[in-house]
């Protein structure tokens, strides 16, 4: 399709991105100060703020597109595979408020709070390493989605799409960092939640409004897709039980640890940026739910695509189906309103991740690796040069992704599979160590692609289902940390008690707290309250085993 | 029934209020997200979902707020020292330190 | 381009990223300990 904008769609857009660049220029000031307000707006955020940004973040452009291809496959039921954000449920009460209590600005960081020694560093360099090309390849793909949209709706080459918008965005990120982000993210969540629900709204009155759904799904023989229930068996077909149990596991207990999906790595900096724990906490729960409600209307959205277009098989066709219904159906004037709240999805998801990866090249290689001395004003001039490689980067990574599925499932396996377990334990038990933790990365980043990829193609295994790579991954991996952590020392208690009396953290720390409270650096109901310059002391400072 | 007053010791432990919010918060997502898309298609299974959905949330932060609350202003008291020792560390002086 | 060789070329810049962060922490770590045993003596 190639759609025809008039003058008033084009101002739309044009006021649209006027907007978003004046309040780079708005908060250039505040965002230069120092580190700490160029990467997290100076620690001093209201949960709301950061909350519009995790839901901002997190509706891309590829968005709509994945989640109208899983409900227009699965009917409801595909609206679990939306469930992997189920994480923050937890993790807004549990992993959120012990990684907020670290105070560390990235999770590559936070490795050295936790553990200590050469394993915490090579763990934070790992890590920080991982993330850089992490964050540019997420803004790859994210990119080569607008340019897709670009090109289905005005035959656009894809590169168009891909790099002119992501330079625009560039612009605010570049000027006022963090504060540019979660400003603009709080308009564009704004703009984009209410787009969202009108385009919906429209496409489901199109449909004959709910009746007229069920009315035409039943006449189709379809009425079953209403219900989130309807697996295709135990074990086999598109969405077996066993995968669904898999996917609610994985995404409900990953609460409990720190990185269990993807999308921890960018909570986590908008966790740091709330400026209490109550802040963080909320920021993250109704963030989270936002998105959840969401797709709530998006899935009833593109039942009604179903009812109009039932029967498409191809799956490029029918993932734009919720862009169709915007395209199709609303009236001239509003399509570039609508065009503008894509280009506000598009650039929630683009700014925060061009800021988060020039975090870690900027704090964790930079400062910590390289010029530990390095002044705020460089520190903020290293931050922007990051901002600009990831961007070239990005534009690397969206021209030679063709088939973005593949490398989505690949890439999301690598960081899910293998770690999810020592994700949690570094959280939940003390006598987990860096050694342990940094061996399953590596194990993980090497089984993942044989299991994936390399033994399947050989024929050496089957071409496994989804949840059986994640089982396998997690099997194989459990078999290289598990000794690693055992045969390895634990890491000094000195260093384990200063992180539990900073952290609280749930799980099992006995040893741990048995030992800060010999040393009186924890006390139960009834005691003296503990003086806060005794309990911040750093470790090597505490009053020793006499 | 729910705690309204902690002190920051009690605050700082995992207590039966931590694990209402762990049970319940799963809960309330799910119950939130299917019983909106059913309301929509109208269905009255969608609104019961929702209302206990509602329900439930508000009653996991009556439980949980007054908690956060005092964890938070007890961490307060305590963090430019923590902040203090995070730069150190990411300059090396812990270590540095024992070398002069 | 083929998508096998993309994949290859776009996972091995992905492992060059990490092994570098890897190396550089290493390398401060290590100057650290022998700016630290220096001091000892």
């Amino acid at each position: 399709m190639s759609v025809t904008f008039t003058f008033l769609d084009w101002l739309w857009v044009g006021l649209f991105l006027l907007l978003m660049v004046g309040s780079g220029i708005l908060f250039y000031r505040l965002g230069k100060r120092s580190e700490s307000d160029f990467f997290l707006a100076g620690r001093g955020l209201p949960w709301w703020l950061p909350a519009s940004s995790v839901y901002a973040t997190h509706t891309a452009t590829d968005t709509p597109m994945w989640i109208t291809g899983v409900i227009y496959k699965n009917g409801m039921a595909g609206i679990w595979y939306t469930f992997f954000c189920g994480w923050a449920a937890i993790s807004a009460f549990v992993s959120t408020r012990i990684f907020r209590r670290s105070l560390a600005y990235t999770q590559a960081e936070w490795n050295v709070v936790r553990f200590t020694g050469l394993g915490s560093e090579l763990l934070r360099g790992w890590m920080a390493g991982w993330q850089f090309f992490m964050n540019m390849f997420v803004l790859g793909w994210v990119g080569i989605a607008m340019g897709r949209v670009c090109e289905y709706l005005f035959a656009w080459p894809t590169w168009i799409g891909l790099i002119v918008f992501s330079l625009v965005c560039a612009i605010y990120v570049l000027a006022a960092g963090y504060w540019g982000v979660v400003m603009a993210d709080f308009q564009q969540g704004v703009i984009a939640f209410l787009v969202i629900i009108i385009v919906s709204v429209w496409g489901i009155h199109t449909a004959g409004g709910p009746n007229g759904i069920l009315e035409k799904l039943e006449i189709l023989g379809e009425l079953d897709r209403i219900n989130p229930f309807a697996f295709t068996g135990w074990w086999s077909g598109d969405f077996p039980i066993a995968w669904f149990i898999t996917m609610m596991l994985i995404a409900f207990l990953g609460g409990f640890g720190m990185g269990t999906t993807i999308d921890w790595y960018v909570e986590a900096q908008r966790i740091q940026s709330a400026k209490t724990v109550r802040d963080a906490s909320y920021s993250i729960w109704w963030g989270t739910i936002l998105g959840l409600v969401r797709n709530s209307v998006w899935a009833v959205a593109i039942l009604a695509f179903f009812v109009l277009f039932p029967g498409i098989t191809e799956q490029s066709e029918y993932e734009m189906g919720w862009f169709r219904l915007g395209f199709d159906y609303l009236p001239a004037g509003m399509l570039g309103f609508f065009f503008a709240a894509i280009l506000a999805i598009h650039l929630s998801t683009i700014s925060s991740h061009l800021n988060l990866g020039a975090l870690y090249a900027t704090r964790d290689l930079y400062q910590h690796y390289v010029n530990p001395q390095a002044s705020q004003k460089r520190l903020v001039q290293v931050g922007r040069i990051s901002t600009g490689i990831l961007l070239l980067g990005s534009f690397f990574y969206g021209l030679i992704m063709e088939d973005i599925t593949s490398w989505l499932i690949f890439a999301l396996w690598i960081m899910a599979a293998g770690i999810w377990l020592p994700n949690i334990l570094q959280v939940v038990w003390w006598r987990f160590n860096a050694w342990g933790y940094l061996s399953s990365w590596i194990a993980n980043l090497g089984f993942s692609w044989l299991v994936v990829w390399i033994l399947p193609e050989l024929n050496l295994i089957p071409h496994l289902l989804d949840y059986q790579q994640f089982w396998i991954l997690m099997i194989l991996g459990a078999m290289v940390y598990f000794p690693v952590t055992l045969l390895t020392k634990s890491e000094p208690m000195d260093h384990l008690v200063h992180y539990y009396v900073m952290s609280r953290p749930i799980g099992w720390w006995g040893p741990v707290r048995k030992e800060a409270m010999r040393r009186g650096l924890i006390l139960v109901s009834g005691e003296t309250t503990l003086g806060a310059e005794e309990a911040s002391r750093p470790a090597d400072t505490y009053p020793n085993t006499p | 029934m729910i705690r309204r007053r902690w002190s920051a010791i009690e605050a700082d432990e995992w207590t039966k209020e931590d694990w209402i919010a762990i049970l319940l918060s799963p809960l309330c997502y799910v119950l939130i997200t299917i019983g909106a898309a059913l309301a929509i298609l109208l269905q009255v299974s969608g609104y019961i979902m929702l209302a206990v959905g509602i329900a439930m949330t508000v009653f996991l932060h009556l439980v949980i707020d007054p908690k956060l609350k005092a964890i938070s202003n007890e961490y307060e008291t305590r963090q430019q020292d923590y902040l203090r020792e995070l730069e150190a560390k990411v300059r090396w002086e812990s270590i540095d330190q024992k070398a002069s | 381009m083929n998508q096998a060789l993309a994949t290859v070329i776009g996972m091995t810049i992905a492992y060059a990223a990490s092994f570098l962060g890897l190396i550089l922490a290493y390398r401060a770590w290590r100057s650290h300990q022998k700016k630290n045993r220096n001091g000892d003596v």
